[in-house]
């Protein structure tokens, strides 16, 4: 099965240096697996025969909670779920909206693909709007679960309004030279080095996307972009003074700060990676497709609103939880979390034993 | 070398409750992706330098370590909400629970880690291909994990006579969700109850 998916994609065959793939796994995986590899290939016992009853529900609801949990992180953080769509490579490939160009769809048609396409969506606003109408869409054990369905309904809604505000703007793309990235990235650097910026109040993500466009410059929305990394540096550095509280250790305590240093490297590789994919993505889209986007929205808006019955006073507090850039009361985790860095792993107490 | 660890002693762990096998099948699968990218930096595994590499380098970070912790955090929040709301449905006492959820631990981190993330670092080193990445990254990833099953073994310090392979069962009709059941549950796991005598340390990342 792996080798017939694999085929048609060109994993298989000679890579030269990096050696052979006979299966599509990555060369040399094989090399070193070798011989456990023939040996899976070469065995045709059922995995699991004799499964009883029970332990196939289990099994049934762990496979539910995984794919859950790799789903969750399309949509939470609200603010990031954006960021992670950029740098994936096949965003990169695709313009931001589907209205772009003569030859493009009607706003059914752009919504027909959002509510029964697949994953594989042409543009970016198609795929985000297909990730929050399809979240949690099943009717599983899981889904039943109240904490369930608030993150969904958060998520969702804190998503789609986010989505409204950056997207008109991102449709306003102007140019951006390197250099001006590069700038932006030397700022963030600056602002993320600064211990006090736990101490700062929130940006507010509204009045950063309306400050570019009040510039009038047609600018990317950088500060909006900002803002996002803002909330993620300060969250990194919150959790890092906290566990500098805990540990007496002034080993831990110097581990914990290089850390910061080196997430907050990554930080700024990762932000000026996506400002230059959205300066890739800058089309010159005309005033009808930017009605026809929000119009888009708008139709996915009310859609979800029913779904979801989403009331008055829930929706005012959607709106404040935006305006503020805190994340939902549902979300399972805390944006950045330590250790971050896969090459070298913290201690963290006493008994540490040194690798 | 690869950083420092903690080490945890069985002892500190209750496999008697639900929330301690769910901490244990994470020592596991952490113990197991500590080797992984051990033997990378060593420079004993070439293949595990590109996993080291896949879980953290800027340009392919949408799928790497940050995506996995939040899967991986996810996971434990919804088995204890689960369990909340369905008290019983996830009986630590049957003998096989432990089994199951340290299968589903190893998921957070190598259904995207073994396959997809060290393809888009090919991609990245060489520049003559251009994989496409996503494709069959489940069964992959899941196949690659069989194949680490004696490594697993000795590194959680389990007997491989005493491990047992075992899969989802091919349910779910959406190809994704079969996709990622083969993922998750086609992976190694093993049966803990022989081996409580023998497990005394469990190296993680921290």
């Amino acid at each position: 099965m792996l080798s017939i998916q694999k085929q048609e994609y060109g994993f298989i065959g000679d890579f030269g240096e990096d050696g052979v793939s006979v299966y599509g796994l990555p060369p040399q995986f094989e090399k070193e697996k070798a011989q456990e590899l023939a040996n899976l290939a070469s065995n045709h016992d059922p995995i699991m025969p004799n499964l009883i009853p029970k332990r196939r529900a289990r099994l049934k609801t762990l496979t539910e909670i995984a794919y859950f949990a790799d789903t969750v992180d399309m949509i939470a953080p609200w603010p990031f779920q954006f960021c992670r769509t950029w740098l994936t490579d096949y965003s990169r490939e695709r313009p931001f909206s589907v209205f772009f160009g003569n030859d493009q769809m009607t706003v059914d048609e752009a919504l027909n693909i959002v509510m029964n396409g697949n994953g594989f969506q042409p543009s970016d606003d198609t795929r985000f709007l297909w990730e929050l109408v399809h979240a949690g869409g099943s009717d599983s054990k899981l889904n039943k679960v109240p904490w369930v369905q608030a993150f969904h309904k958060d998520h969702v809604m804190l998503g789609i309004l986010f989505l409204s505000i950056l997207g008109s703007n991102i449709m306003e793309l102007g140019e951006l030279s390197d250099q001006e990235i590069e700038e932006k990235a030397k700022i963030l650097y600056t602002i993320m080095q600064t211990p006090k910026i736990m101490h700062e109040p929130l940006p507010d993500f509204e009045d950063a996307v309306k400050r570019d466009v009040a510039h009038g410059e047609r600018k990317i929305p950088l500060s909006s972009l900002d803002v996002m990394y803002f909330l993620r540096a300060r969250g990194l550095r919150q959790i890092i003074e906290k566990k500098k509280q805990e540990s007496n250790d002034p080993k831990r305590q110097g581990a914990l700060d290089q850390e910061y240093d080196i997430r907050t490297y990554l930080f700024v590789e990762e932000f000026a990676e996506i400002a230059r994919t959205l300066v890739k993505k800058r089309k010159p889209y005309t005033s009808d497709d930017q009605k026809k986007f929000d119009e888009l929205v708008s139709s996915v808006t009310k859609m979800l609103i029913k779904k979801y019955q989403v009331t008055d006073e829930e929706f005012d507090e959607y709106r404040r939880l935006l305006r503020s850039g805190e994340p939902a009361p549902s979300q399972p985790y805390v944006n950045e979390s330590v250790p971050t860095r896969p090459l070298r792993i913290l201690p963290e107490s006493a008994d540490i034993r040194v690798g | 070398m690869i950083g420092n660890v903690k080490e945890v002693p069985l002892s500190e762990v209750n496999i008697d409750s639900l929330e301690g096998q769910i901490e244990l099948a994470k020592l596991r699968a952490n113990t197991f992706r500590y080797h992984i990218s051990a033997d990378g930096i060593s420079g004993k595994s070439a293949y595990g330098k590109l996993f080291s590499y896949g879980l953290d380098w800027p340009l392919v970070i949408d799928h790497g370590h940050h995506h996995s912790r939040h899967v991986k955090k996810t996971i434990r929040y919804a088995l204890k909400e689960y369990d909340t709301f369905y008290p019983g449905a996830l009986d630590p006492n049957d003998p096989e629970t432990l089994s199951d959820l340290s299968a589903l631990m190893l998921f957070s981190y190598n259904h995207d880690g073994l396959d997809q993330q060290v393809s888009a670092i090919r991609n990245l080193v060489n520049t003559d291909i251009k994989l496409p990445v996503k494709r069959g990254h489940a069964l992959a990833g899941s196949v690659m994990l069989m194949a680490y099953t004696p490594e697993y073994a000795q590194r959680c310090g389990i007997p491989i006579d005493e491990a047992c392979l075992f899969s989802s069962l091919s349910i779910g009709p959406p190809p994704t969700m079969t996709s990622l059941a083969f993922g998750t549950f086609l992976s190694t796991s093993l049966n803990a109850q022989h081996s409580k005598a023998r497990i005394w340390f469990y190296r993680r990342f921290r």
